[in-house]
């Protein structure tokens, strides 16, 4: 392949995926902008929570499995990984331990849906969770009981290594971009693609602008740690969920995916077609676990200290299904956007209304429910159409006299 | 440690959990077998009925007055919330989780604004102190938790099996939609019986207060062990909640003087056994 053809190509993806690359791009520059490293670890955090969100959905929007113990598989997750990283294993290979035990968790529930179903299911899930969260809680010698573990650092995180690499990545990304825009005015691309292409060249100009010669400061002042690894902990919450989405979509689009929803929407209907219910149920909660685990690795060394309370009691599981159901079920976006809104508003309540936030978000759910049902990404998905006419129509308008002036 | 003395405490001390979790758990079962609603709000219609009633005992002085008016606060709080809001959203049973959780956790703040953090308590006069039966001391408050559960429980027997409105809301917990093909108003009907749920757990919830004493976390708490209870009896069956909360009490009781360590991991554990051998509960109707 020419280079001409690989270029060709690159701006073909490009074209056809603008809205998801320039999320991407934003969610890779968000370390180099953000104002303070508060925001950094707030958006970390709110990237883990999406990914345990995007986990969520798979057994409950795809298949229709209500589960009420998710926080078990996060909690597992994050405690086989604290364990077992604490055993001084490699990092990579406790982050592996932990999704294993995520998905047995998954099986397990898989396992139940042979003996109950509906509502029972829910329940037992939430018994099961809550039995595991009585367990860490009381065995000392495991889990540290009621005060949790300190997870240290992983020193493979505090090289400098991922800053450069990042930095490799964006001047690539750079240069492709760059090569694209010249190509779009040669061949004389729609407006549209060249506008979407030059945003995204001048962006990771920007970023590369504004974040080498802080870097470059860093490193020669013999940097303060601290700083980069927020960065990097960063990159790390943003891969393994970028991976996982496209996994996930993957496997909520093939055939077994379709099957999936089959199930959710007949029962019945799918048995009698010939597929063994059971089977998929099973596929869809280890699915589902897997990406749990992945979460509670990533959170676990992220917050540096987990306890049974903050990674394996049912408010995680209320909080996960709050995204889930804000964002819209079934739609994997829907719930990482929740995710991102809700943990956003919590923090910035504690700012303005204190130790009451808790309150104020007490009552958005309720103006969510009354008036967004089905979530952000659904109700965008049925009304959405009619509102960008809407909005078409509004730009028009506002366009037509100004046209009209240029002709007079 | 398993002398006899011991095992009547523990005996009684479970009885009376026991009709504090009836209280609760019977309005839960019959909301949800009536109107297919998980009410997470339950456990929060519980502590607002302590905690309100804590203020009405301070008011007035008296305990009655506190119980009744607990009762009637319940009663209007839950008719409200059915009326302005669950209502919309029937028939979505994902929404309706959703709702009562926020409202749990508006209620949580409401009492954390209110009433702040520090536990809160009162002794009603004559109930205090103890009293010798049979030879074995125990604590009247108890006794009392144990008449009073075994008065409600009557009451609402008779209510549900004597009553015209109440076979209806039995009628409605077998099938809604035909209830309402004979031309009855069942939404009427969800409304009461949502509001009687309500006030069934405040006034649990102010009787548990001279014992137990309200905390602000006391919603989530009574809301998961009373759904252990609903479980274990069968959901929606109004028989299975009182031989439910029974089985659970007792358990309870026990394992807290002779298991302190392990008393909630024994309730999940026996509502698990129970749904896997059962799943329909104890008293519930396969269906």
């Amino acid at each position: 392949m020419t280079m001409a053809a690989i270029i060709g190509r690159i701006s073909e993806v490009l074209a056809k995926k603008k809205s998801m690359l320039a999320v991407l791009a934003l969610l890779f520059a968000v370390p180099f902008f953000a104002p303070s490293r508060y925001y950094v670890i707030l958006f970390a955090e709110v990237l883990i929570w999406a990914l345990l969100a995007m986990s969520y959905d798979l057994a409950l929007g795809y298949t229709g499995l209500v589960s009420f113990g998710h926080a078990a598989m996060f909690g597992v997750g994050a405690y086989a990984c604290a364990i077992i990283f604490r055993m001084s294993f490699p990092f990579w290979l406790a982050v592996l331990a932990a999704m294993a035990f995520g998905a047995l968790i998954g099986l397990v529930f898989g396992v139940l849906t042979l003996r109950v179903g509906g509502i029972y299911y829910s329940l037992v899930t939430l018994a099961v969770a809550e039995v595991i969260f009585a367990v860490f809680n009381k065995w000392v010698e495991l889990s540290g009981g009621e005060t949790g573990l300190s997870v240290p650092r992983p020193s493979e995180l505090r090289s400098d290594l991922l800053v450069y690499l990042m930095f490799a990545v964006a001047i690539l990304v750079t240069a492709i971009l760059m090569v694209v825009v010249v190509r779009d005015l040669i061949k004389r691309s729609s407006t549209k693609i060249r506008i979407i292409h030059s945003v995204l060249l001048i962006l990771f100009i920007a970023l590369l602008i504004y974040s080498v010669p802080s870097k470059l400061d860093l490193v020669s002042q013999g940097s303060p740690k601290d700083i980069q690894t927020m960065n990097i902990y960063y990159v790390l919450a943003l891969v393994p969920l970028v991976l996982s989405y496209l996994a996930a979509s993957r496997i909520v689009n093939s055939p077994v995916g379709r099957i999936f929803v089959a199930i959710r929407e007949n029962e019945e209907r799918t048995r009698m077609l010939g597929y063994s219910i059971f089977k998929y149920r099973l596929i869809s909660s280890a699915f589902s676990g897997l990406f749990a685990g992945l979460a509670g690795a990533l959170y676990a060394p992220f917050i540096l200290s987990i306890s049974p309370t903050s990674v394996l009691s049912s408010s995680v599981t209320i909080n996960v299904l709050l995204y889930s159901i804000l964002g819209g079920l079934g739609t994997l976006v829907g719930p990482m956007i929740g995710a991102g809104i809700i943990t956003f508003l919590a923090n910035e309540l504690t700012g303005y209304v204190g130790e009451y936030w808790m309150f104020v978000l007490g009552l958005f759910y309720l103006l969510v429910i009354m008036f967004l049902p089905y979530g952000i990404m659904v109700t965008w998905k049925i009304k959405g159409t009619s509102v960008r006419r809407t909005l078409k129509k509004l730009f028009e308008s506002i366009r037509k006299p100004t046209s009209k002036e240029v002709s007079q | 440690m398993f002398e006899p003395s011991i095992i009547v405490a523990a005996i009684v001390d479970g009885l009376a959990f026991a009709m504090l979790l009836f209280l609760i758990a019977s309005g839960f079962s019959i909301i949800f077998g009536l109107m297919g609603i998980l009410n997470f709000a339950h456990g929060a219609f519980f502590m607002m009925g302590a905690y309100v009633g804590v203020t009405l005992y301070f008011w007035s002085g008296s305990f009655l007055v506190a119980l009744v008016g607990a009762c009637l606060f319940g009663l209007g709080l839950g008719a409200i919330i059915e009326i302005t809001t669950l209502r919309r959203v029937h028939g979505n049973p994902i929404a309706q989780i959703m709702l009562t959780l926020g409202y749990l956790l508006i209620f949580s703040q409401v009492v954390l604004i209110v009433w702040g953090r520090v536990p809160a308590i009162f002794y009603p006069e004559g109930l205090s102190g103890a009293t010798t039966f049979l030879g074995f001391r125990f604590p009247v408050y108890r006794a009392f938790l144990i008449f009073l559960g075994l008065a409600v429980a009557t009451a609402t027997y008779v209510f549900l099996t004597k009553t015209r409105t109440g076979t209806i809301v039995r009628a409605g917990t077998e099938d809604s939609e035909m209830v309402e093909a004979l031309g009855i108003n069942v939404k009427r009907f969800f409304t009461l019986t949502f509001g009687l749920g309500a006030a069934l757990a405040a006034l649990g919830g102010v009787a548990a207060v001279p014992w137990l004493a309200a905390t602000p976390l006391m919603g989530s708490s009574w809301l998961f062990i009373s759904l252990v209870v609903t479980v274990v009896g069968g959901l929606g069956s109004f028989k299975g909640s009182f031989y439910g909360s029974l089985l659970i009490g007792l358990l309870h009781g026990l394992s807290e003087y002779f298991f302190p360590q392990l008393t909630f991991v024994i309730d999940f554990l026996a509502m698990m056994v129970v749904l896997l051998i059962r799943p329909e509960g104890l008293f519930g109707e396969k269906k």
